[in-house]
């Protein structure tokens, strides 16, 4: 079989440089969407009227349209929609003048939110509300319950779900090469079509997505174990 | 003291209470028994604002507040003068059975950890759970949760202790050890108003047992008073329920 190790070796340092996009693509999503979906649950379960409306019809779009095609979208229709708002119609902005990156990121923080969203109301529902009212009863503000009791054991519930979600959005960000972001699959893409190897890329990259996998695995069990732990799911060895 | 005037409590077109007016002094103890459904839990969640009464006033100490236009503030200020037993315990379950005591102290009466730490350890070694404290609520049996949580609502040193069926969730024998730690809290004077369905708890540890009624406070007095030579017809079928050959009146 005619597989090339020299030509892994060669496209490595190309797409190790592109290891931090491909990061930024991940985390940038997934923190930022933590807070915001964090933001979205409480409207959801305060059922704020107008607000909350407004949260399921922007949950169920972003849970339901594939990703592929918000990136397509927005790589479309922000130009359209700057033009159409700015320069009356005319095509002054195009897809390819647009920083594709910037897209990528809005997208997929948005796509994050939505699902975070869902993982953080469970969670949040999950938290048996008794607490609440031995809280009020010494005395302690709505605020302070929050803080120190009902978030600490919502977060410790929503951990599995929510660093699933992580791995997900790892080999999910794979999909921005369609807008031509720079990450690692479209590096190994690139380098694929230059040198006709493209078996080799995809393994190269594949390899480093299961290395990246597998790490953060391992990281997050530890996470999930400490926070239980905390809850005296299990017990200090 | 606590002094309830009047009070009201509906849910939906279901009036619970219904005019309910009772007092208790400093030191007292008091009992409310009678049939579920009488709005004797809802009467004690109506003091701390739990629920929220539709009509009537409460005042605890110096404190006291018209229950219809209660601010939040008034309702922070009357929970720090009462303490609360549940009937589910309702620990804090990321919190360790110290934390669980000292939560309070440092939160909602902002003491330094150190004099926390030091409240909260006498609290717990009175209820007998000194050994359990860097346990968390999961890892331990429902008796010394209810204990725990007797020594988180009196560490705030409470003008009054409101214990809503402290052993109804607890088998006998756990039970008897929660009950057995509500005595020896009592003894130290502390005010409280129970309810219960351990009548022998209530006639044993009251200076009053409260007969309540379809919303309604039915009679009320000594305990030998209320067992034995109940006033109230309505009284006297509950009494002999409970005691069918015993207390043939």
């Amino acid at each position: 079989m005619d597989f090339k190790f020299s030509f892994i070796w060669e496209t490595l340092p190309s797409v190790l440089a592109a290891v931090p996009i491909t990061m930024l693509l991940t985390f940038f999503p997934v923190i930022v969407g933590a807070v915001v979906g964090f933001f979205l649950a409480l409207v959801r379960i305060r059922k704020i009227p107008v607000f909350s409306q407004l949260v399921a019809l922007y949950l169920s779009f972003f849970r339901s349209v594939p990703t592929l095609l918000l990136l397509f979208i927005a790589y479309f229709g922000i130009p359209k929609l700057l033009n159409f708002t700015f320069n009356g119609g005319m095509r002054v902005v195009s897809p390819s003048s647009l920083p594709s990156l910037a897209s990528a990121l809005l997208v997929l923080t948005l796509y994050a939110s939505a699902f975070i969203c869902e993982i953080i109301r469970g969670a949040l529902s999950s938290v048996d509300m008794r607490q609440m009212e031995a809280a009020h009863a010494l005395g302690m503000t709505k605020f302070k319950t929050y803080i120190r009791i009902v978030i600490p054991q919502a977060i410790i519930v929503a951990l599995p779900n929510y660093f699933n979600f992580v791995l997900g959005m790892l080999k999910g960000s794979s999909v921005v090469f369609v807008i031509s972001v720079m990450d690692m699959m479209s590096v190994a893409k690139v380098a694929a079509e230059d040198g006709y190897r493209f078996v080799e890329a995809y393994v190269l990259v594949g390899v480093m997505y299961v290395i990246f996998s597998v790490v953060f695995s391992l990281v997050f069990g530890r996470v999930e174990h400490w926070g239980k732990m905390h809850m005296g799911i299990i017990v200090k060895a | 003291m606590l002094k309830i005037n009047d009070l009201h409590k509906s849910f939906g077109a279901k009036e619970i209470l219904k005019g309910v007016s009772l007092q208790v002094s400093d030191g007292e103890i008091v009992t409310i028994i009678g049939p579920s459904g009488t709005g004797k839990t809802t009467l004690l969640r109506c003091v701390n604002f739990l629920e929220r009464a539709q009509k009537g006033a409460i005042t605890i100490d110096d404190v006291s507040v018209d229950t219809a236009h209660a601010s939040k503030k008034e309702i922070l200020r009357i929970c720090r003068c009462s303490g609360m037993v549940f009937q589910t315990y309702n620990l804090f379950r990321n919190k360790t059975v110290l934390e669980n005591v000292m939560e309070g102290l440092l939160v909602v009466k902002k003491l330094p950890k150190k004099e926390a730490l030091d409240i909260a350890r006498t609290e717990l070694a009175k209820v007998g759970m000194t050994e359990f404290e860097s346990q968390y609520p999961s890892q331990i049996s429902g008796g010394q949760q209810q204990r725990a949580a007797i020594a988180r609502a009196i560490a705030m040193e409470p003008s009054i202790l409101l214990l809503d069926e402290p052993t109804s969730a607890l088998d006998p024998e756990l039970s008897a050890e929660v009950l057995n730690t509500i005595k020896k809290v009592a003894k130290e004077g502390m005010t409280m108003l129970i309810v219960t369905h351990e009548i022998e708890f209530a006639r044993e540890l009251s200076n009053r047992i409260v007969f309540m009624d379809g919303g309604v406070i039915v009679e009320e007095g000594p305990p030998r008073e209320i067992f034995l030579s109940p006033k109230q017809e309505r009284t006297k079928q509950f009494i002999q329920r409970l005691y069918p050959l015993d207390y043939q009146i």
